[in-house]
């Protein structure tokens, strides 16, 4: 029963797509257009699951007595009080926009901004030209940063034609063959959970 | 050579030429005329919609990308649409689009509107291609009804009667659901704004036309404005960009000379 | 206000709202909270880090509840009555029966919903992009100028360019593809040309990688000095 049941509605779920879009019955059926909206209702009432997983790790924490309490404390402050904060006065509040812009924009984008260090360091002590390969993919990683910028245009019309001939036929070359391959292997997996091969969400 | 000199020489190759612009030219790419010239071709009152796929961390790139498609359109007299299948994308067009547009005299319901945000990722497109508005959910971003807002009577699907073209400025998997469940089934036009590091993976479909145009992180924005004959943001960090980039080419090289004088230590050193 | 004008102010501002002094300090201290990792790990960043994740997470709450739990509640199912959709609503909050104990496959049951809806989505929708994808690949190879004087006519760069593709295309699919031994010259090279493209690939996504990061790195920068400290023009 636990498993058959979920099992079962693995397959139908698929089957209900499929139908509705290459069989001509089910494509003037339309049933995709009531379920999909079924479906968006059972996402949008799964929204609390990254709250309460926040939620019972950093209690855990909290009641073994692990030194980071202040953070858990702070994280479980913040979360729900801006959750009741945006309850209050909507997305649209004065107060709930001012936290937005001024506090989760510059964390959000100062947060990512991060790499552009660790990348650097990575160019001075990781790139290493030990073989022919190597020296292939530094060339055409030199080549693509002088060509999309102005100072690789004033240097030399050389750079901007070589990065738009990098970009346009041989990058696009090895990212083609390797989405066909990633296409097909999409296509794979889905086909092995319409089967019931792939059945790891069956154990969660 | 300690990391955090690497870390200084990066700063002040950013910061230099911040302060002391030198100014070189942005020539603009044929990607980016793609949709500049798209824009231009379309017929007054053509319908845009714009989709604002990413969160804050993609600002810096993506937003003056989407203030410059915004404001040209807008510019051609075009009505415009944003929706975003980022919760944050749409609160960040309601706090930088919205402006441009009412400094342009515009006004919201009838030249443009906002759909908010709405979970499910592909599911909610392929709805928006059957029934826009119960997808909505019949509300717009501020929860106003969408009987309330004219414009939205030309919009009740996704289809290419209605929408003229479709920019999805998108910092991940947005752009291949857009591309599967809305533009091959039905036709419409689709452009991207994408991050640089998404720009590779993105390339192989502007080579067979499934992506009309495809905007290059803040490079894009940059020619996009040069093309406005407006530069802003993105242009007056161009410079930065050349001597970051150059400082980049350089490590490498100095890294290597280095590597083959018999500096092998270097690599172990922590930060 | 001209068109023109309105530019100028597009051009003008570098954060994405007139946002007040007040928001723009603390915007600055969040910032250098997080740059303070590059030094080294500490308690101010890592202050700012659990602060990140409440936030993120919580706006995601906000933005479902106000813009579709709050509407179906009160238009759907309030004013039109449309009862039977709370059907599928409670199928979702099934979710949540993981933790409690003995009904926890209930949450098997949304889940196998979802996994499923999203391998048909797979099988239905995206075959056609790849086939065109596919075809793309093998089409063509005789190239006419596009324009220019010469429009129309035989364009030996471009047919250049499209055989290379085609050949850069079908030898990447056969590094990853044939399991075979790699025996005899043909098979040989056409692995090594597909290393060599794909080298090259990678070699270009690095390079985008590196613009990608720079440009973050500039927008913080540009936010610090000339929002903040006002030191740029």
């Amino acid at each position: 029963m636990t498993r058959e049941i979920p099992a079962t509605i693995t397959v139908l779920a698929v089957l209900v797509v499929v139908f509705s879009r290459y069989f001509s019955v089910g494509t003037a059926l339309d049933l995709t257009r009531v379920t999909d909206h079924w479906l968006m209702l059972t996402y949008a009432a799964s929204v609390l699951v990254g709250v309460l997983n926040l939620t019972r790790l950093h209690l855990d924490r909290l009641r073994r007595g692990k030194d980071t309490w202040f953070y858990d404390l702070v994280l479980l402050g913040v979360m729900y009080g801006y959750i009741a904060l945006g309850l209050v006065e909507t997305n649209a509040g004065t107060t709930f926009r001012w936290v937005y812009n001024a506090v989760l924009v510059p964390l959000d984008s100062t947060m990512y901004s991060l790499l552009a260090f660790y990348i650097a360091s990575a160019s001075f002590r990781a790139f290493r030209v030990r073989s022919f390969e190597a020296a292939l993919m530094m060339v055409a990683a030199a080549l693509v940063m002088l060509g999309s910028v102005p100072l690789g245009d004033a240097l030399s019309p050389f750079f901007p034609a070589a990065r738009a001939w990098l970009m346009r036929v041989a990058q696009t070359a090895g990212f083609r063959g390797i989405q066909i391959g990633a296409g097909l292997g999409g296509l794979a997996t889905a086909f092995r959970i319409f089967l019931g091969i792939e059945r790891a969400h069956l154990r969660a | 050579m300690k990391n955090r000199w690497i870390y200084v020489l990066l700063v002040v190759a950013i910061i230099v030429p911040l302060a002391r612009p030198i100014g070189l030219p942005v020539n603009p790419t044929r990607e980016t005329e793609d949709l500049f010239e798209l824009i231009e071709g379309l017929p007054a009152g053509s319908l845009v919609y714009l989709a604002m796929d990413f969160d804050a961390g993609a600002i810096p790139e993506l937003l003056p990308q989407a203030e410059a498609v915004f404001a040209h359109a807008l510019l051609r007299d075009l009505k415009v649409v944003i929706h975003g299948l980022s919760d944050q994308g749409v609160l960040i067009a309601r706090d930088s689009l919205h402006p441009i547009a009412w400094s342009l005299g515009k006004e919201y319901g009838v030249d443009f509107v906002n759909l908010g945000f709405k979970p499910g990722g592909g599911i909610v497109l392929r709805g928006m291609t059957a029934d826009l508005w119960q997808t909505m959910g019949g509300v717009d971003i501020d929860g106003t009804r969408l009987s309330k807002l004219p414009m939205m009577e030309r919009l009740k699907r996704l289809d290419r009667k209605s929408v003229a073209l479709i920019v999805d400025f998108n910092s991940g998997g947005s752009a291949a659901a857009y591309r599967n469940y809305v533009t091959e089934p039905t036709g419409i036009p689709l452009a991207l704004g994408s991050c640089a590091v998404n720009f590779n993976v993105q390339m192989p479909f502007y080579r067979s036309g499934q992506y009309k145009a495809i905007l290059n992180g803040l490079r894009g924005a940059a020619e996009y404005e040069r093309l406005l004959n407006r530069p802003g943001k993105a242009t007056s960090a161009m410079d930065a960009q050349s001597t970051s980039h150059a400082l980049i080419i350089v490590l490498i090289i100095f890294g290597n000379v280095l590597h083959l004088l018999g500096g092998r230590r270097l690599g172990r050193e922590k930060r | 206000m001209t068109p023109s004008d309105a530019l100028e102010v597009l051009s003008n501002h570098l954060v994405p709202m007139a946002m007040t002094r007040a928001q723009i300090w603390v915007a600055a201290m969040a910032t250098l909270a997080i740059f303070s990792y590059v030094w080294r790990e500490n308690p101010v960043f890592r202050l700012a880090e659990y602060v990140f994740v409440a936030l993120a997470t919580a706006n995601g709450v906000v933005m479902v509840y106000d813009s579709y739990l709050k509407p179906f509640f009160v238009l759907d199912v309030g004013q039109q009555g449309r009862y039977a959709l709370l059907i599928p609503f409670a199928v979702g909050l099934l979710i949540y029966a993981r933790s409690i104990r003995g009904l926890g496959w209930l949450s098997r049951l949304p889940m196998s919903l979802w996994v499923g809806y999203g391998a048909g989505y797979v099988l239905a929708w995206s075959p056609q992009p790849l086939f065109v994808q596919l075809r793309d690949t093998f089409v063509r190879f005789y190239q006419t100028y596009p324009d220019g004087p010469l429009a129309g006519r035989f364009w030996p760069g471009g047919t250049v360019n499209s055989v290379l593709f085609f050949v850069g295309v079908i030898t990447t699919l056969m590094y990853f593809f044939f399991t075979v031994e790699r025996r005899g010259p043909a098979m040989r090279w056409s692995s090594a040309v597909g290393r060599w493209t794909i080298m090259l690939a990678l070699g270009a996504a690095f390079g985008t990688a590196v613009q990608g990061r720079m440009s973050l790195l500039i927008g913080r920068i540009q936010f610090l000095l000339g929002t903040w400290l006002g030191w740029l023009r």
